[in-house]
């Protein structure tokens, strides 16, 4: 993060950047440095916990390089990296989806679930985030992506356009679909139906 | 009504969403990461130029037109005169030597047939009776295999490129190497490998297998993984004459006595559950070096082997805590300076058992041993009590990572700002965010002491004070959604607050656009009279 400031304060990034489609690895490996936190956030905001995430990281910056030469400035580096994310989180997805394992339970069995207090507290519970993962990851990637990152992640509908390539229109379609379903899903849950509910009557009340 | 319950709901699940926390990488592991990048580029080429691409470009189109009649993405040469033993999977067709295969179509070994494909890219695949297959990748690089057994032999691909072997049980990802599947449908997947090291993913757990390992795979996960061959029993020497069946298995005495530890030393046969943490670590050995998987990989990767220290590192990669910490028990009864990166791991592996205050102790115990690791050991210290809810120990450690500099002093200021606030001393990190944004202009956490500042401003009511602190945080881009979606709402309010109607409006107008259903929506159309 320091090293990232630095550098766009100094103009440093693009130095960088062109740097690495030369094929300087170690201006490539400087680039990860600056922005492997950000794609790992991303990535696990995409597709959940997983203890695969830091191969996809890995996968995403192996394809950068690749394709460096096809970067020509025209959208900020890390917005091209997070195009890049996007369409490994997409085959990552369609791997699981592939496989129909019960991999929900599995890929959350390290996660921390934080302690809360409050009303919302059973609903913040670990069982809750492995059922909620679960639906998640019944609904199809490209649906998926587009609603984590406008619900979760906070970007845009314009801003989600770009990565994913796609119209503003095609995606704020699938947010809806990608809403509609989840919400379906989370009430005929057996988990998260009747904790649906019981915050409503509390609500009510 | 309805509308209204549909945005609760979602709400509800939405919340629940944003509160699964990610794991940072810390320093030391994000520079562990970009050196297994470098390493991974170190095999594959450099990037082309534009002007490369071009030339590239109009080299293949050239070189398209004149093999375009020859371009088959499958060719099936067979073996021993038998190719008409493969046919379709409806059976519609038989398939010739030559013949194309496309992507997606299924194909099936006859019964008391045997087949042999060779894939774009040079992997070849001996298939045996009643194998169902269907090649998944244009570039010969994934196929799918239903039932049946095939010995597969992966040409290696250049750079990342992985083979990718899906059963209805496991995935298999090779680099160059030779390895048998065996899937029984319904039932589980049998992989052995006969050469190289190849990685099996199975129910979201990962094994990476070494020569002479076989793993079985169901539907619920990894059931067992066993040497095979230690008489060369079961190897397949018809299906791949070329491959030497691998010396019989032997304990591996030299490794038990390294370790100080009796190791797992498993013979053929059944019951050496892989994932259970009662049972020793799946170690194996072949003639008369034995090497735990991890050594035998680093030795493959040219570096000299360390041996607990790797261990622990395969431990930690496949989420084995428990078995993490175990490894380093000797380290953390010796306490030599030589055991300080052990012990960073233990203190790791500790964290991630929830176990912090024991992790802080070891983060102690490094500080004094190493002085030159000082820095980073009171920062991860800090991090540590912050994390177990003891923020006055951790603003105490983070002063003394600040005090000793480096590059972990940055990142200590963050952790200072969350015990403050944790300790609701709002004034203090406020203070605390003034000092760090005017020591360090261009530190990594700039963007958060703006924030941290604005919220001080804020609670003491200064609101314009506490706009322009929100501003510059906006402006940064930087901090998780929910913080960013936190500043855009404290920024409209507090310039609402300071005067600034219509730019405070606007801003909240803005953010309800974003946030329809953000945590300060309600407020936000109070805010704005609604």
């Amino acid at each position: 993060m320091k090293r990232r400031a630095e550098n766009e304060a100094g103009h440093g990034l693009n130095a960088l950047v062109r740097r690495a489609r030369d094929g300087d690895r170690d201006a490539f490996g400087e680039l990860f440095l600056l922005y492997a936190p950000d794609v790992r956030r991303l990535l696990w905001s995409v597709i959940g916990p997983s203890d695969e995430i830091d191969d996809l990281v890995q996968e995403v910056f192996l394809q950068a390089f690749r394709a460096l030469s096809g970067f020509r400035g025209e959208s900020r580096f890390a917005t091209w990296l997070h195009q890049i994310a996007v369409y490994v989180s997409y085959g990552h997805l369609r791997r699981l989806r592939r496989r129909a394992l019960p991999v929900a339970q599995e890929r959350l069995a390290d996660l921390d679930a934080p302690e809360r207090e409050g009303p919302h507290a059973r609903f913040l519970g670990g069982e809750t985030l492995v059922r909620l993962q679960a639906v998640l990851d019944s609904i199809k990637p490209k649906k998926r992506v587009a609603f984590v990152l406008f619900a979760v992640k906070g970007f845009t509908a314009a801003e989600i356009a770009e990565l994913v390539g796609a119209p503003v229109t095609t995606v704020k379609s699938r947010i809806w679909f990608a809403r509609r379903e989840l919400r379906k899903k989370a009430r005929r849950d057996p988990c998260l139906g009747p904790l649906l509910e019981e915050s409503e009557e509390r609500e009510r009340r | 009504m309805r509308d209204a319950r549909d945005q609760r709901d979602e709400a509800r699940l939405v919340e629940a969403l944003r509160s699964v926390e990610v794991e940072d990488l810390g320093p030391a592991r994000l520079e562990l990461e970009r050196r297994r990048l470098m390493a991974r580029l170190a095999a594959s080429r450099a990037p082309l130029s534009r002007r490369g691409r071009l030339a590239l470009s109009l080299g293949l189109a050239g070189a398209a037109v004149v093999v375009a009649a020859a371009a088959l993405l499958v060719l099936v040469p067979g073996i021993g005169g038998s190719a008409d033993s493969l046919v379709t999977l409806s059976g519609v067709w038989r398939l010739e030597p030559g013949d194309a295969i496309s992507r997606g179509l299924p194909v099936r070994v006859e019964d008391g047939g045997r087949a042999r494909l060779v894939l774009p890219g040079g992997t070849s695949i001996e298939a045996s009776s009643g194998t169902r297959m269907t090649l998944t990748a244009e570039d010969g690089s994934a196929i799918r295999l239903d039932g049946g057994h095939a010995v597969i032999a992966v040409a290696p691909r250049a750079g990342s490129g992985m083979f990718r072997a899906v059963t209805p049980d496991a995935e298999i990802l090779v680099h160059g190497t030779v390895f048998s599947v065996t899937v029984d449908p319904g039932r589980d997947t049998t992989v052995r490998l006969h050469e190289g090291e190849i990685r099996l993913v199975c129910g979201g757990r990962s094994v990476t297998m070494q020569p002479g390992h076989q793993v079985v795979a169901g539907a619920t996960g990894l059931l067992s993984l066993v040497a095979y061959g230690a008489d060369g029993h079961g190897f397949d020497a018809n299906l791949a004459p070329h491959v030497v069946p691998p010396p019989p298995l032997r304990p591996g005495p030299a490794l038990a006595a390294a370790d100080g530890r009796r190791d797992g030393i498993h013979e053929n046969g059944d019951g050496d559950v892989l994932d259970d943490p009662a049972e020793d670590d799946p170690v194996f050995t072949n003639g008369p070096a034995p090497r735990p998987p991890a050594m035998a990989r680093s030795a493959a990767r040219g570096r000299e082997p360390e041996t607990v220290y790797e261990r622990v590192a395969e431990q930690q990669r496949m989420q084995h805590h428990e078995e993490a910490v175990a490894l380093t028990d000797d380290a953390w009864k010796r306490s030599a300076p030589s055991d300080v990166d052990l012990l960073f791991r233990r203190a790791r592996s500790l964290g991630r058992l929830g176990r912090w205050a024991e992790a802080v102790e070891v983060y102690g115990r490094i500080a004094g041993m190493d002085r030159e690791r000082r820095g980073e050991a009171f920062y991860l210290a800090a991090d540590a009590s912050s994390r177990s809810g003891d923020f006055a120990a951790a603003v105490a450690l983070a002063d003394r990572a600040i005090a000793a500099g480096g590059p972990n002093a940055d990142h200590a200021w963050s952790v200072k700002f969350g015990a403050l606030t944790g300790m609701e001393r709002y004034g203090d990190a406020a203070a605390a965010a003034a000092a760090y944004l005017a020591s360090h202009p261009a530190g990594a956490h700039v963007g958060e002491a703006h924030f941290v500042r604005g919220t001080g401003l804020r609670l003491e009511r200064r609101w314009g004070e506490a706009a322009r602190a929100y501003g510059s945080f906006l402006e940064r881009g930087e901090g998780a959604a929910a913080i960013r979606e936190d500043g855009r709402f404290y920024h409209g309010y507090c310039l609402l607050m300071s005067g600034s109607r219509e730019q405070g409006a606007a801003a909240l107008e803005t953010y309800l656009v974003d946030y329809p259903y953000g945590r300060h929506a309600r407020q936000a159309r109070v805010a704005l009279g609604r």
